[in-house]
């Protein structure tokens, strides 16, 4: 573990480098304009098929460039998974670059499975051919354990795989779901009515308890070769401080085990070592990542990702807050600072209403005079403005 | 004149009576200068005295004889001068120097006159004599007789010594080498100016060249122990101090291809970087050989690696030669003697690397008379300082070497500068002790230390340690043989102590201990052999990392130590066909073993090697053998003469290296991690053919140059993409082995003399790698040859002095450098939510080009010859044009946005004023 921690501290002081050399030479590391015009576009692929009976999905976008926000869909492309049987799967367009396929089906081991897609340019991309890893045991189970983790306290949560006879290759994806509770919950709210005057009403909605759903955006990899899998007691796929503020009331994680293959293990390995920092004392050796997908006509063209197929296993795991900790203490928070507005002149508190940035907190009455309006930051009241209000159906009290 | 009349005296005793002496006489003279004895002893003997009066002139004896023999009066007069007597009946016939011997040595015979062989004769007092040469080589070479003749004498051999002086300040001129021509005789004169060499009698042609004075060709005759001091000229046209040198003729003649030969003495008026003379900077100066970037220490030399050089230090290996990443060169100056830079023909006796050797040899010290040196520069302070020991036999040389800039930084008010460190050290001692005539033991000992802040929260230091003791020993007439005993070490550490939880300490060291026995046999004047045996063994401790204070939450851990014994045997030959044709062929045998103990990974077989591939552990037991490879390696150069100013040198040399060096920018940065050759690594080997021409015009005030070389490389290391190097247990996984391939063309062009003086080297070179593995991750740019990390096409240097006066002068240096390949950042793409950067094929654009003017002005002190130091000026500006030459470029990946950096070092025009001295 200690190696990946230090992976951090390297990039910790990357940002910081400034040589400090003799009085007379200093030599500090400058930012420098990247030459844009070295950018070439090229297709990248993005896809799992897995041996749930499911809808399968293929995702295409393109390189863009390094000032620039992205991605760009590859729209309107033809693609298809053809098997070793004979079977072909084909895919339709859902929205922008996703791709669905027409009818559920779900791989089976032992078939070799190849991905085509045809792009509207008429250019014409495959994969290598893929076959479900064998070996593969599901997860046995996902739970959480108070634990320090690089100094601090805090909640891991722990994967647990039992290793199976031979060596097999894992990429975990996790969704965290979270309950979000208003911080200063109100059962009025401003409307504008008919006449364009501000009015207080009953609110008609939830907006008190939330849950936000956030996907991983980080690969974690792991192997069960016997040097780097700890079967006792797994190992932290995510960890949370003790002040995180998501684990504020209940916290739900779905941990999603896909197997891989050997090289697809090692191709998503390698995307990880290249997207951390870089820094003098440890370099990463940059490059081009050649995934699995090459193109049909032309050898030098670019084209990045990865074809895969993985057998698939979940878990889901729930704590709430009092488990390990007494909310009397107090919780974190998420809304740590909340503005206010005392007392708004009449035009501006239409304006605030309109924009809705700020929402109903207080009406101090006066005596023969309308109350004095206080308005607060609306994430310190509407729980929807950090998640949706609808119970998930997997939620569990 | 005089030649003619040893010639005629020579010819003349086909006939000789025998020597005695009948008359006696009385005579008295006090303080009578000789001249006016013999007119003397003329009057009242029969004798008549043929002689050239400057034999005797100014020479005054005192005497007084009664009825003795002439003879003994004679003994007696020129017994404190080189003058012998010889009877002929009524003639006394002075000679300088030589006797007139009476028979003829048995051998005798008019074509065997003047081959003088050298020091492989047995002999017992044999006359000498010398062949007067043709008139015209002779018509410029003065011809010196040194000591009287003793026909008693039974020594071999006599000493010659002296002193090379200035002719006009009378100061001595140090580090000049006095040659023998035609033999492999030799010396160098110490700081004195003195020099000894050891002859046998006979006659030698001595020759000193330097270019800094004239140069001296001097015929001497040895009859005795003697003294010859040597006035030069100082050549007002030459613009000595930059000069590298090769000894006489050594460009058009040298058997070895791609040699050069760099003085530390003459190399002062090269402008300096903050004032420090840096001889392996010069060297970068030269065609073939590059630095990877400025501030980087590493050298390229033909298109190698920045690992494949061995860089030795009076026979010890130094890993870092550098200080500050490379900013100064961590040998000192002074101390230093010269070095010798082989990039094409290696002889036999080194090995290890692919790519050159630089030999660099410390100074013979001083036996006579305490001396210093001394240099005082803005950033660091040099002194140097030779110490007698035991007169004529020991001496000690003391180099030290530091910057005060702690001082400054603590001096300052910010915080953060307060709390830096930047300094570094290097300390030399050399004892060289000649116990009698065979036996001699010279020993060194070596430490450089870094220590620098790269933040202010971390500290990062490095250390070079080289011990080497030489014994030599004289075995015969014919053989030598030295052995030779070294110990380097290097490491360096890195420490980060910051508030947080994550400080650590991290550590890394190399040691390798050799024993090397080497002989030389001087079989023939065609055959030289050079034979020996040596064997090293290397520790590496690839790393640790251990918490630092109790709040830390890092994990110590430690990369297991890795052991390997290296060992060669060697027989080389020079041989000498004819004049115009030299070989010099050898051969090495090197042999490799890794050692246990070890736990070596056992990787799926049909898999890349990675951390998921490993299906078990191999345990080895200590000196265990893991692993061997070995090879004879081919070391063979030829040289034609094709007249005495052209020639034509080819040369094929193969190399084996087991010892490699994990870095994956071009940039040596003092992390590099040494990797010995074991199972998954295999030796990097090299096969090298270059040829060459060589011509020197104008009595050698030009020499010109024109090199080739192809070289073939196989197991070059280079890194999957990805890799992660530091710290990395299963470092195998990361490396992917290629072929390499390199050519060039070097041409140098040098002014040796005249006001304005110096040198223009060009190289085009090319570099290319190609990694083809077996599997997808191991083949980079579709497994085509692409442009290895330090190809840099064009090189061009220019070193330019121009000499005002004699005080006043100005230097000038020039560089140019094609911007060495980088593996860029084209685009940015998004994967499982994530924003990725994508990267161009492996060094498919270039940084910028680099290139660098420096100037600098030099006053010497003035002439006086009782002051106390002999002193000089030099104020230099270090990239006048101010150029911002980026020393590495690198992207920081952050959340899928990359950001570009450039370090660079000297981006404004650094000025320097040292100050250096001489006691």
């Amino acid at each position: 573990m200690w190696q990946y921690n230090l992976k951090r501290i390297l990039v910790f002081i990357a940002k910081r480098i400034c040589l400090l050399f003799f009085l007379f030479i200093t030599a500090c590391v400058e930012p420098l304009e990247i030459e844009e015009g070295k950018f070439e576009s090229a297709l990248v692929v993005e896809s799992t098929i897995t041996d749930e009976y499911i809808t399968q999905k293929v995702k295409l976008s393109k390189a863009y460039p390094l000032g620039e926000d992205g991605p760009f869909a590859e729209v309107g492309a033809t693609v298809e998974v053809t098997d070793n049987n004979g079977n072909t799967y084909p895919f339709t367009e859902e929205e922008n670059g996703i791709y669905l396929s027409t009818r559920p089906f779900a791989v089976e081991p032992g078939i070799t499975y190849q991905l085509q897609v045809s792009t509207s340019n008429g250019k014409s991309y495959n994969s290598e051919t893929v076959i479900l890893p064998g070996g593969t045991v599901p997860i046995a189970e996902v739970y959480a354990t108070p634990t320090n983790y690089q100094g601090e306290d805090g909640i891991g949560l722990i994967v647990n795989t039992q290793t199976g006879e031979e060596v097999s290759y894992y990429k975990y994806e996790y969704e965290e779901t979270y309950k979000v509770v208003s911080r200063f919950p109100k059962n009025r709210e401003f409307i504008l009515n008919d006449d364009g005057e501000p009015e207080l009403v009953l609110k008609t909605y939830e907006d008190e308890i939330c849950y936000n759903t956030v996907a991983s955006n980080s690969v974690v990899l792991r192997n069960t070769s016997n040097l780097s899998f700890n079967t006792e007691d797994g190992f932290i796929i995510r960890f949370l401080a003790s002040d995180n503020p998501i684990l504020a009331y209940r916290y739900s994680i779905l941990v999603k085990q896909f197997s891989l293959t050997p090289e697809a293990y090692r191709f998503y390995e390698t995307l990880q070592n290249l997207s951390e920092s870089e820094n003098i004392f440890s370099q990463v050796q940059p490059g081009l990542l050649k995934g699995n997908i090459v193109t049909e006509d032309q050898e030098d063209e670019v084209v990045i990702g990865y074809f895969s197929v993985a057998s698939v296993s979940e878990k889901r795991t729930f704590f709430s807050y009092s488990d390990y900790y007494d909310p009397s203490a107090g919780r974190p928070v998420l809304t740590s600072y909340c503005d206010t507005i005392y007392d708004p002149p009449r035009e501006e508190l239409i304006q605030l209403i309109e924009n809705g940035g700020y929402l109903f907190y207080a009406d101090d009455p006066v005596p023969f005079a309308p109350p004095i309006y206080t308005l607060m930051w609306a994430q310190c009241i509407d729980c929807r403005r950090l998640g949706s209000n609808e119970v998930p159906e997997f939620w569990v009290e | 004149m005089k030649k003619c009349l040893l010639c005629l005296l020579l010819i003349a005793f086909s006939k000789i009576y025998s020597q005695k002496s009948t008359s006696s006489v009385d005579i008295s003279f006090k303080d009578e200068e000789i001249i006016n004895v013999i007119s003397e002893l003329e009057n009242s003997t029969p004798y008549t005295f043929y002689y050239i009066e400057e034999w005797v002139k100014g020479e005054r004896v005192t005497g007084e004889y009664e009825n003795e023999a002439v003879e003994n009066v004679l003994r007696d007069i020129f017994s404190n001068t080189l003058v012998n007597y010889y009877f002929l009946k009524n003639k006394i016939i002075l000679t300088k120097n030589n006797v007139i011997h009476a028979d003829l040595p048995v051998a005798f015979s008019p074509d065997s006159i003047g081959t003088v062989t050298s020091n492989i004769n047995e002999r017992e007092n044999r006359p000498v004599f010398y062949k007067v040469t043709d008139a015209q080589e002779t018509g410029k070479i003065e011809t010196v007789r040194i000591g009287k003749e003793d026909e008693n004498s039974s020594k071999k051999s006599f000493t010659l010594h002296g002193y090379i002086l200035d002719k006009k300040s009378g100061e001595p001129i140090s580090n000049l080498a006095l040659v023998v021509r035609n033999t492999n005789m030799g010396t160098v004169t110490n700081i004195n100016g003195y020099y000894q060499l050891s002859l046998e009698t006979g006659e030698y042609t001595l020759e000193t060249r330097s270019l800094g004075s004239e140069n001296l060709l001097r015929r001497v005759v040895i009859y005795n122990d003697g003294e010859l001091n040597f006035h030069l000229n100082e050549n007002y046209e030459s613009l000595d101090e930059v000069v590298l040198e090769s000894t006489s003729e050594a460009n058009v003649r040298s058997v070895v291809a791609g040699v050069q030969l760099i003085k530390a003495s003459e190399i002062k008026t090269i402008p300096l970087v903050l004032g420090e003379r840096d001889i392996l900077k010069v060297a970068t100066m030269l065609p073939g050989i590059s630095t990877a970037g400025e501030g980087s220490s590493g050298y390229n030399v033909r298109g190698g690696r920045a690992d494949q050089n061995l860089i030795l230090l009076d026979d010890a290996v130094i890993y870092n030669p550098s200080h500050f990443f490379g900013l100064f060169s961590a040998i000192n100056p002074f101390t230093t003697g010269d070095v010798e830079i082989y990039k094409g023909h290696i002889p036999a006796r080194y090995g290890g690397r692919l790519s050159s050797v630089f030999d660099i040899r410390t100074k013979e010290g001083d036996e006579q008379k305490f001396s210093g040196e001394a240099a005082i520069g803005p950033v660091t302070s040099n002194i140097a300082l030779e110490i007698p020991i035991v007169e004529n036999k020991a001496s000690l040389i003391m180099g030290g070497r530091s910057t005060y800039s702690d001082w400054i930084l603590k001096a300052l008010d910010d915080e953060s500068l307060n709390n830096s460190k930047a300094n570094f050290y290097d300390i030399i001692l050399k004892y060289g002790h000649r116990i009698d005539e065979k036996n001699a033991i010279k020993a060194t000992g070596y430490f450089s230390r870094d220590v620098f802040s790269l933040t202010s929260d971390s500290l990062f230091s490095y250390n070079n340690l080289a011990l080497s003791l030489k014994y030599d020993r004289k075995l015969n007439n014919k053989n030598d043989a030295s052995f030779i005993f070294t110990n380097s070490n290097y490491k360096f550490n890195i420490k980060y102590d910051n508030e947080f939880a994550s400080s650590f300490n991290n550590g890394y060291k190399i040691n390798e201990t050799e024993a090397k026995l080497n002989f030389r046999y001087r079989y023939s004047e065609k055959h030289q052999f050079n034979y020996g045996i040596s064997s090293k063994l290397y520790t590496v401790n690839p790393g640790e990392i251990e918490p630092l204070g109790a709040g830390s939450s890092i994990e110590s851990s430690t990369i297991p130590e890795e052991r390997g014994l290296e060992s060669a045997l060697y027989l080389s030959d020079d041989f000498k066909v004819n004049e115009e044709l030299l070989f010099s062929a050898g051969l090495r045998y090197s042999f490799y073993a890794a050692l246990g103990p070890a736990n070596q990974n056992i990787y799926q077989e049909d898999l890349p090697r990675s951390e998921g591939t490993i299906t078990g552990v191999r345990n080895y037991e200590k000196n265990e053998v893991i692993k061997t490879y070995g090879g004879p390696e081919v070391r063979f150069s030829a040289r034609y003469l094709l007249n005495p100013e052209l020639s034509l040198k080819a040369s094929y040399n193969n190399t084996f290296q087991y010892i490699h060096t994990l870095f994956n920018n071009t940039t040596v940065s003092p992390t590099d991690i040494y990797k010995l050759s074991g199972s998954y690594i295999e030796p990097q080997r090299a096969s090298q053919y270059s040829f060459g021409a060589y011509k020197n015009f104008q009595d050698d005030i030009y020499e010109v140059s024109l090199e080739g070389y192809y070289k073939q490389s196989s197991d070059i290391l280079d890194f999957k993409v990805g890799a992660q190097l530091f710290l990395n247990e299963n470092v195998e996984a990361e490396v992917i082995q290629g072929e390499g391939k390199s050519y060039g063309i070097e041409f140098l062009l040098k002014k040796n003399e005249g006001r304005l003086n110096g040198w223009l080297a060009y190289s085009y070179s090319r570099s290319f790698l190609k990694l083809d593995g077996n599997f997808n991750e191991e083949i980079i740019n579709n497994g085509e040859y692409f442009a290895a990390n330090f190809d840099k096409p064009h090189d061009l240097s220019v070193v330019a002095n121009y000499k005002l006066t004699k005080r006043f002068s100005f230097s000038a240096n020039f560089v140019y450098q094609t911007g060495r390949p980088i593996t860029y950042p084209i685009g940015k793409y998004d994967f499982d939510n994530s924003q990725y950067v994508y990267y161009s094929n492996r060094n498919e654009y270039r940084i910028p080009d680099y290139y660098r003017l420096d100037l600098s002005f030099n006053v010497e002190g003035n002439h006086k010859i009782k002051k106390f130091a002999h002193s000089f000026w030099n104020i230099s500006i270090y990239n006048v044009l101010g150029r911002n030459n980026p020393y590495s470029v690198f992207f920081v990946t952050d959340n899928g946005e990359v950001d570009a950096y450039q370090s660079s070092i000297f981006s404004i025009p650094v000025p320097t004023i040292t100050y250096n001295f001489k006691f």
